[in-house]
């Protein structure tokens, strides 16, 4: 049963990742170390990303033209890669958030169902 | 140990051979910076041996990114002359020229090439090079026949044999590339599991920060009792020995 417990725990995650960092990047421009930590914080420690899996998706996502990059220099000269929404990443934010709020409310129906 | 960072990117960089320069650049200004932010987190550069131990194989990261970049235009180019090249001694009139020539090894050699091409540089070039190799095969029959002034070798069932031949080329290089970028898009998302209690830590416990797991102590150890420091910006307590403020990104001197 623990083999399938994590099974669906990571298909369910996989299933909302891109949602959450949509979600995660639409309150503002943020990079990639800010992304992780934010991520976690929101989640609990329910999503830990590492660096191999978060930056190859912000690639993916500005390539697919969710998100824009734009590299800036802070203060202390060290230069750093900030990802914000573009309209389309925000429109699919949007139409994702009515996705996920339909799913969660079936699923619970589903669930809470008397027998 | 800046030392480590850039040896672990410098084998990055080199296993993204071939893909466009301006895309390598960022992808290790990136890491760099990452790593950077990790150590600041974790305690200043002394950390940095770790963090660079705990993050994937260069090859493993250069991989993922070669799937969303593929390769570079001059390698594309190339990629497609070699396709021409061998595609011209494909076409089987070349054995009616010269019985001593083996038309099927260089198909063969060609189907190899195609399949390497697919699997390695995306869908697009996987296309690209498969109807360059069909269109060159045409041409050059097409050519050879006129010269021959015989017509007769090309019609019939042989030019379907023919036609048929060549659209596998493009099969044979679309189909493994198609294959993988839908493999490598479900693997995109995929996020390493961890034991339950590390998974889901009590909100109310002391979390460090980014990673859960502690430092080994043989690889890193913080210094005993380290003096305070704060960030002349933003006042976050911080190490004497972190280079950067882990919230604002100002350097501390």
């Amino acid at each position: 049963m623990k083999n399938i417990g994590e099974e669906w725990t990571r298909e369910l995650k996989k299933g909302s990742i891109q949602l959450c960092l949509l979600a995660v990047i639409s309150t503002g421009r943020k990079y990639g170390f800010q992304i992780i930590k934010e991520l976690r914080e929101m989640s609990s420690g329910y999503y830990d990303l590492k660096e191999g899996t978060l930056y190859p998706a912000l690639h993916r996502l500005e390539k697919r033209g969710y998100l824009k990059s734009q590299w800036i220099t802070q203060d202390s000269g060290m230069p750093r890669k900030y990802y914000s929404l573009t309209k389309k990443g925000l429109k699919a934010l949007e139409e994702a958030r009515g996705e996920w709020s339909r799913m969660v409310s079936s699923v619970n129906d589903v669930l809470e169902a008397k027998k | 140990m800046t030392q480590d960072m850039e040896q672990y990117l410098s084998r990055v960089r080199l296993w993204m051979f071939g893909m466009p320069r301006k895309a390598k650049n960022g992808i290790v200004n990136e890491l760099r910076a990452h790593i950077i932010d990790s150590s600041n987190a974790q305690g200043g550069p002394a950390s940095i041996g770790y963090i660079v131990s705990q993050m994937e194989s260069p090859r493993r990261t250069a991989n993922k990114y070669k799937q969303i970049y593929g390769y570079g235009l001059p390698l594309k180019i190339l990629f497609v002359v070699i396709t021409i090249f061998l595609a011209i001694w494909t076409v089987p009139i070349w054995e009616i020229v010269n019985p001593s020539f083996s038309t099927n090894f260089v198909f063969l050699l060609l189907i190899v090439f195609l399949f390497v091409i697919g699997s390695r540089a995306g869908k697009k070039m996987a296309l690209v090079t498969g109807i360059a190799a069909l269109l060159t095969r045409f041409i050059i029959l097409g050519l050879i026949a006129a010269a021959l002034g015989d017509f007769a070798v090309v019609q019939g069932g042989g030019v379907f044999v023919f036609l048929m031949a060549s659209i596998f080329l493009i099969l044979v290089a679309y189909i493994p590339a198609r294959t993988i970028e839908k493999w490598e898009d479900k693997r995109a998302w995929d996020i390493p599991m961890q034991p339950a209690s590390q998974a889901y830590p009590s909100p109310y416990a002391p979390q460090p920060y980014p990673n859960p797991r502690p430092a080994p102590q043989a690889m890193y150890s913080p210094p005993p009792n380290p003096p305070a420091n704060s960030c002349p910006r933003c006042g976050t307590a911080i190490f004497i020995t972190t280079k950067y403020c882990p919230e604002c990104g100002t350097r501390v001197v």
